[in-house]
């Protein structure tokens, strides 16, 4: 696996699931960008690789989840949606490549706080942050602004056709 | 005038259609080509009034039906472990719902939290809803408002919802 950092002008997709993760008006959920315990990025597809819909459409479904469609997210975006905490602490966001051989448009959206690189912890708590912060407004002030960007730009696909072979672009 | 806003030719075609027809999303764009129309102040407020009270109408009564959906989710809805909705959290969220103006929560969207709670959002603001506390957040430009941990109550959860509302 390479940590490659994507280009701004890159675009990557969020796999979004129903029926709870959006709503008809398209606003995305925050608990879309949930990082689990221990998780470290966002998982998206570059929609540059050949074949980046079909490996969102082979993620694991199931009958308590449906693959709706996916929210088209610009790397150069995704990275401006950086911001100071509190005066003091720089959250920066960036993309990487994450492919490996079963998915090759793999990449994830990682999270800095100062100079180290954060995870999941509880479901609304990011680790590790010094004493003191806000763990919590801290992860709703991130979701919120993936979320708000992500959902500028859903779209429905098919999944009728799991193979379908006819990527975007 | 945005694309999804060029057939609207007049004030009177905006008022005269039901505004459940137009997605909510158009409500910001439909406001801006009222304010630019030729039209005596008190016209458009009655107009703006009239819309932004139909179109919360409606939201407030997706937002009723969501929560019962979403009281159905098994554990695992997420494709991973969420939890199922929490029956005592979703009883609150339902009194919630029911004891607000529509006009309150109608730039708000409800979502279930992958931990059994629940998310109430809006552009640059949100609130997680648990068992006994709730957390927020809000940012108005460069600056945030919020607390984690609040106790949960009805008056103050309506209060925050109405300082947020005044806020963002």
């Amino acid at each position: 696996m390479c940590d490659k950092k994507l280009l701004d002008t890159e675009f990557v997709a969020r796999a979004i699931f129903l029926p709870a993760m959006i709503d008809s008006n398209g606003n995305v959920s925050l608990a879309t960008f949930t990082l689990r315990h221990n998780e470290g990025y966002y998982s998206v597809a570059r929609m540059a690789v050949e074949n980046w819909l079909d490996d969102l459409k082979n993620i694991p479904t199931s009958a308590t989840r449906q693959l709706g469609g996916y929210c088209k997210m610009g790397v150069g975006d995704i990275r401006k949606l950086g911001f100071v905490y509190d005066n003091q602490n720089e959250v920066a966001f960036d993309v990487e490549d994450k492919a490996t051989e079963k998915n090759k448009s793999h990449a994830g959206i990682i999270l800095i706080f100062g100079e180290n690189a954060l995870k999941g912890d509880k479901v609304d708590v990011l680790k590790p942050l010094p004493t003191g912060i806000s763990a919590t407004g801290l992860m709703m002030r991130i979701q919120t602004k993936l979320s708000q960007l992500a959902g500028q730009s859903y779209v429905a696909i098919n999944t009728d056709d799991k193979k379908d072979s006819a990527s975007e672009n | 005038m945005s694309e999804e806003n060029k057939d609207i030719k007049t004030t009177a075609d905006v008022a005269s259609e039901p505004v459940t027809a137009y997605a909510p999303t158009v409500f910001d764009a439909v406001i801006r080509y009222l304010h630019s129309t030729h039209l005596p102040l008190e016209t458009k407020r009655a107009v703006y009034l009239q819309l932004q009270a139909e179109v919360a109408d409606e939201n407030l009564g997706n937002m009723k039906r969501r929560l019962k959906e979403f009281a159905g989710l098994q554990p695992g809805w997420d494709g991973e472990d969420a939890q199922p909705v929490l029956p005592e959290v979703a009883s609150f969220m339902s009194e919630l719902l029911h004891s607000c103006n529509s006009l309150e929560l109608a730039e708000w969207s409800l979502f279930p939290n992958v931990n059994g709670t629940f998310l109430l959002q809006r552009k640059n603001a949100a609130i997680s809803i648990g068992l006994k506390e709730y957390s927020y957040f809000a940012e108005k430009k460069d600056k945030v408002m919020g607390h984690d941990h609040q106790p949960l109550t009805l008056e103050s959860i309506k209060t925050t919802i109405e300082a947020i509302n005044r806020y963002v």
